[in-house]
């Protein structure tokens, strides 16, 4: 049987990270399925999906712990990767304040929203150097919600946002 | 002391102008070039300019004129345009500016010399008088929101189309267009809907709605005849089908008549150019737009909101910036990223002077006198066909039309042709009773026997009750306090002492070419000769302009080394568009239908990505290399990729990095070995007179600001004018002329006036003839050692971005302060705020490059001024070098307080632990002559989550104070 494992890292980066972890992935003869790397204020963050034999999964695990130092790790079983629901891209652009990823993750998630992938910086605008939010979000949609209506309610939100949406 | 004789020639001085725009003086040029290692001009423009694309011919542009021979030239052609009273219509009216108005604001470079308020804080005073215009423009039309103005009132009808689009809920590509709207709003309609995927349908609303799958109708009110109907079933039906409706309102007869608001619309759009602003022959004027609150993520155009500076007072700034194209690119809801400012401030201020009561007095009169016209008219036994009016008729004149037409102008009147049997006449608020003597004597023989004063008791207002405007407007207090002239004068000189305009220092914005205006160019612009003149008035009264508007486009052609030049794009984003537009109608002439791709590279304009958007292009980045140059390698893979698809390549040459790209040739050779044109644009052509030529280096067409290169004011945040260049083969796909024969005929208008902004011209004209040929290529000259000279005393202190292989940067550069802000704190935000205290205008913030100022100083800008830039520039780094050492605070710093009001620095409670002296009087020299900021840093997320666009109850105001923090 074969285990699908998503694994989230973060610590001190440093050159060879994504190195050791890909080589101990194929030692325990495992699949790299899919990721997202990133490196924030200088700490490596990480979130990866393997799926690798049943058998190897806890050698595999204390491999990755030990030989990964500075790291902290954690591993969830993936469940099936069926997506109940449509794909969505929004883009949204907005002057940045305080709280408003809290403020958008929420309204996400009340209104039948998955955050399959999220990707925000701050920017400062052109001309008026004002600091502008700037996030690209796929979401998906739970049946029953109304993307419209999602968009709405985001753009309520703040007064500023605007909110492009693409269908995936 | 005794010097040797000069000849008369020589002491004529045929070159002074040259010497006066210019700012180093010859000594100081040498100096400078010296700092640079160099001992000549042309040295440098050698080193700077790629040997390439090096102009070598001679410009065809005439010697240098005194400014009283360019003066007295351009006399001859005002006084060859004849001044008829043109009761033409069409959303252009005679007008009486207050001379006050005219004389403090108009002509006052304090106000024309301003830039856009980008920089809140130094621009209170014009962001004032443009919240009293969103004001007046939002009471007199009954909506919730009115923007500080867009280009014309045919635009803004496209614009109003184009918001109808993204708001309707209705999936319909159809656009309804009554027939009574103004031919030339129709015609702009169209125009813009063609690249669209939008159908226009132009019919009867009041008949033909049914059954459309349309998304949004324009309506004209009055109508184009002079009609006034009730709206208010169309507004109903169209709702029902989901569609959203634009009205084009004439806003002097909302003072009497039931606003669009109020009707149902959704939108309102017009000109203002009646309130106070002379005709010019089509433009500059201010149209308005007008929307529901709920519109307002999508409305385009600047808007002017009102927040809270870091003292908690009352503080205005542009609002919703997120729409601009500088941010959302080929997104971005309309590619007009700029207003009509200065004539927008003098619409408004017309409505201060008048007052409601004015205001309502001069559009009763108006109708009254069209009243006792008609009734004139109809009693002597002609037909006149509006049911109702306000200051238009429309008279059948059958097989008369012409003779009809002719006797009006024999008396001095320019009367509108409707059709063959139809002439209509719009009245204004310069008729008198004596001008409509005159037209019954046209229409009824001069023994009419009739008179003005006898019918007056008789004609009785006629407009059923929803017609009539019951609801107040202008009720805030600034619409009652100025009316002695005394209060007027003062209150315009108190908000432009607000303002730091180039009259007070020098504004050394990158990409913005913020060059003198200098007086000899502005004055001819109000004479009656070039103001005073409608622009559908017969052509053959028009000669002046006829030969300002040809002898113009030939000194351009000159300059540009293009073969043909149009300049009707009233505003540099709607040149790109027309641009744009020649483009794909010259691949559709030659069956390449499937042309859309429009190649970018990232480092460009916002607007480009928005024209090109606007013009049907698909839109593809090039990616830059590291040193700012378009990178090849993507250039020619995105060529691979896309070849056969190509429409167009739009680059900025010198780039907007400031550079002087050496492998511009290859570009445009591989562009055009694809099937490709190259757009240049012309934002850095400052750069260029004289040493090199677009037209003749690759480029296929390019727009030229004239406010940047060619001297027309930026007006407070103004369009100016957006002319294009085209070599020969796109020559017959320059936009052609509504309501005029003669004009290419492939592509349709892209401005409501034939001429665009003919008023403005004789600037760009009396520019280019007083400078002559070796002044404007002089001009070139220094702009680019200017800017060297900055880079250079600069760079120890900053790194400079971007240069040429030789170290050189062209007319502009960009200073990065992005290491600063990771290991200090201090952001692109605190240093130009801090500018303000040292007295200046900050250079471009984060453009290009975020976190970054782009500076450029103009050849106007003398040595001694540079040089005090630079030393209020290396001063602040020092302060930046204090708080690095921990001599000043992390926060508690004059850079994170900048600006420092007087209130402030005079206040009892100091609290910060550096100096009063330090915030106010950083430097000796601002003890002689200090500009204060009137407030202090304005708060932007506030602003936008608090959106106030019109003035607030009456009590607020009275209170600052009172206006709290959320």
């Amino acid at each position: 049987m074969t285990k699908a494992v998503v694994i989230s890292l973060i610590g001190d980066d440093r050159p060879g990270i994504v190195e050791s972890i890909a080589s101990i992935v194929v030692q325990h003869q495992g699949d790299w399925i899919e990721s997202h790397m990133a490196n924030l204020a200088g700490k490596f963050a990480g979130i990866l999906r393997v799926n690798l034999p049943d058998q190897e999964f806890e050698a595999f695990a204390s491999d990755l712990k030990s030989k990964t130092e500075g790291l902290n790790i954690a591993f969830e079983t993936a469940s099936a990767d069926s997506k109940p629901g449509r794909a969505y891209k929004l883009e949204l652009l907005g002057q940045d304040q305080p709280g408003i990823i809290y403020r958008i993750s929420s309204a996400l998630a009340s209104n039948g929203a998955t955050v399959q992938e999220m990707e925000s910086e701050v920017i400062d605008a052109s001309m008026s150097g004002e600091k502008l939010f700037r996030a690209s979000i796929s979401i998906c949609l739970a049946k029953g919600h109304d993307i419209d209506q999602l968009s709405k309610v985001l753009e309520d939100l703040a007064n500023e946002l605007i909110v492009d949406i693409e269908l995936e | 002391m005794k010097q040797s004789r000069l000849s008369l020639q020589q002491l004529h001085r045929a070159d002074d102008f040259a010497s006066r725009h210019i700012g180093p003086a010859e000594q100081d040029q040498q100096s400078m070039l010296a700092a640079l290692g160099l001992s000549s001009l042309d040295q440098l423009i050698e080193k700077v300019v790629p040997e390439s694309i090096r102009r070598r011919d001679e410009m065809q542009i005439g010697a240098a004129l005194t400014e009283h021979e360019a003066m007295a030239r351009l006399k001859t052609m005002a006084d060859n345009n004849q001044l008829l009273k043109s009761y033409l219509g069409l959303g252009y009216h005679n007008t009486l500016t207050p001379p006050t108005i005219q004389r403090n604001i108009l002509e006052n470079p304090a106000w024309y010399t301003a830039y856009t308020p980008y920089q809140a804080e130094i621009s209170q005073g014009r962001m004032e008088a443009m919240f009293n215009f969103q004001t007046m423009v939002t009471d007199l039309t009954g909506l919730e929101l009115a923007n500080a103005s867009l280009l014309d009132e045919a635009t803004a009808c496209a614009e109003a189309m184009t918001l109808c689009q993204r708001m309707s809920k209705s999936k319909g590509k159809l656009f309804f267009v009554a027939d009574d709207c103004h031919p030339q709003n129709i015609d702009v309609v169209k125009t813009r809907a063609s690249t669209l995927d939008i159908e226009v349908v132009v019919g009867d609303p009041m008949q033909d709605l049914q059954g459309l799958d349309l998304f949004g109708v324009l309506l004209q009110y009055p109508g184009t005849s002079g009609e006034i109907r009730d709206y208010r079933a169309i507004c109903e039906q169209a709702h029902a089908q989901k569609a959203l409706v634009a009205v084009s309102a004439d806003l002097l007869s909302l003072t009497l008549l039931t606003p669009p608001g109020e009707f149902g619309a959704d939108v309102a759009v017009g000109n203002t150019q009646r309130f106070g602003v002379p005709l010019f022959y089509g433009g500059p004027h201010a149209a308005y737009m007008a929307t529901r609150d709920a519109f307002k993520r999508s409305m385009p155009g600047r808007l002017i909101g009102l927040s809270i500076d870091s003292h908690g007072n009352p503080a205005y700034r542009l609002a919703l910036q997120t729409r601009e194209q500088h941010i959302r690119r080929e997104k971005a809801t309309s590619n007009i990223c700029t207003a009509q400012a200065l004539l927008a401030v003098i619409a408004s201020m017309y409505a201060v002077y008048h007052g409601p009561r004015g205001l309502q007095q001069i559009a009763e009169r108006i109708q009254r006198l069209t009243a006792i016209l008609a009734k004139g008219l109809r009693q002597s036994g002609l037909e006149i066909t509006n049911r109702y009016h306000f200051d238009t008729i429309t008279l059948n004149s059958g097989d008369k039309t012409d003779a009809y037409l002719q006797a009006a102008v024999d008396r001095g009147y320019n009367l509108r042709r409707l059709d063959a049997a139809h002439i209509s006449i719009a009245l204004d608020e310069s008729t008198t009773a004596a001008d409509v003597e005159q037209l019954w004597a046209v229409f009824c023989g001069a023994d009419h026997g009739l008179s003005a004063a006898d019918l007056d008791a008789e004609v009785e207002p006629d407009w059923p009750s929803e017609l009539v405007r019951s609801s107040a407007y202008l009720t805030h207090e600034v619409f009652h306090s100025y009316h002695s002239e005394t209060e007027m004068m003062r209150y315009m000189r108190s908000l432009a002492d607000k303002d730091l305009a180039l009259d007070r220092a020098m504004i050394p914005l990158g990409s913005c070419t913020m060059k003198l205006n200098a007086a000899a160019e502005l004055m001819p612009v109000s004479w009656p000769g070039f103001a005073g003149l409608h622009p559908y008035a017969p052509l053959d009264q028009a000669q002046g302009y006829a030969q300002l508007i040809e002898e113009l486009e030939q000194l351009l052609c000159a300059a540009t080394g293009y073969d043909a030049v149009s300049l009707q794009p009233n505003s540099g984003a709607q040149g790109e568009y027309a641009g744009l537009l020649a483009i794909r109608a010259y691949h559709d002439s030659r069956g390449d239908q499937d042309r859309d791709i429009c190649l970018i590279p990232s480092s460009a304009h916002g607007t480009n990505p928005a024209s090109a958007h606007m013009a049907g292009m698909r839109v593809i980045v090039v990616a830059t290399d590291e040193q700012g140059n378009i990178s090849l390698d993507d250039l020619k893979a995105k060529l691979e990729q896309h070849g056969d698809k190509l429409a167009a390549i739009m680059i900025t040459y010198p780039s907007t990095h400031g550079v002087f790209e050496a492998s511009v040739v290859e570009v445009c050779d591989l562009i055009h070995q694809h099937g490709g044109q190259v757009y240049i644009d012309g934002a850095n052509m400052n750069a260029m007179v004289g040493v090199c030529s677009p037209g003749k280096f690759g480029g296929d067409v390019s727009h030229l600001n004239l406010h940047k290169t060619f001297a027309i004011p930026h007006g407070g945040g103004g369009p100016g004018v957006g002319p294009i260049g085209v070599v020969e083969h796109l020559k017959p796909f320059l936009p052609g002329y509504s309501q005029l024969a003669g004009g290419p005929e492939h592509v349709g208008p892209v401005s409501g006036a034939p001429w665009g902004s003919a008023g403005i011209l004789p600037i760009s004209w009396a520019y280019i003839s007083m400078m002559g040929q070796s002044g404007v290529t002089q001009a070139t000259q220094v702009a680019i050692l200017n800017a060297n000279y900055m880079a250079q005393r600069l760079q120890d202190h900053f790194p400079i971005l971007y240069t040429d292989a030789n170290g050189m940067i062209a007319h502009e550069c960009i200073i990065d302060l992005r290491p600063i802000k990771d290991e200090i704190g201090i952001t692109v935000d605190d240093v130009a705020k801090r500018l303000i205290d040292y007295g200046f205008h900050a250079p471009t913030m984060s453009f290009p490059v975020p976190g970054t100022l782009m500076i450029e100083p103009t050849e106007s800008e003398s040595r001694q001024e540079i040089d005090r830039f630079c030393d209020a520039m290396i001063a602040i780094k020092q302060e930046i070098d204090a708080v690095a050492a921990g001599e000043l605070d992390k926060e508690d710093n004059p850079l994170k307080h900048a600006p420092h009001t007087v209130d402030s620095v005079t206040g009892d409670d100091w609290a910060h632990g550096y100096s009063r002296q330090l915030a106010a009087f950083p430097v000796a020299s601002l003890k002689q002559a200090k500009y204060w900021s009137p407030v202090g840093r304005v708060d932007n997320v506030y602003g936008d989550r608090n959106l106030v666009c019109s003035c607030p109850p009456v009590a607020e105001y009275a209170e600052p104070d009172q206006v709290a923090v959320a």
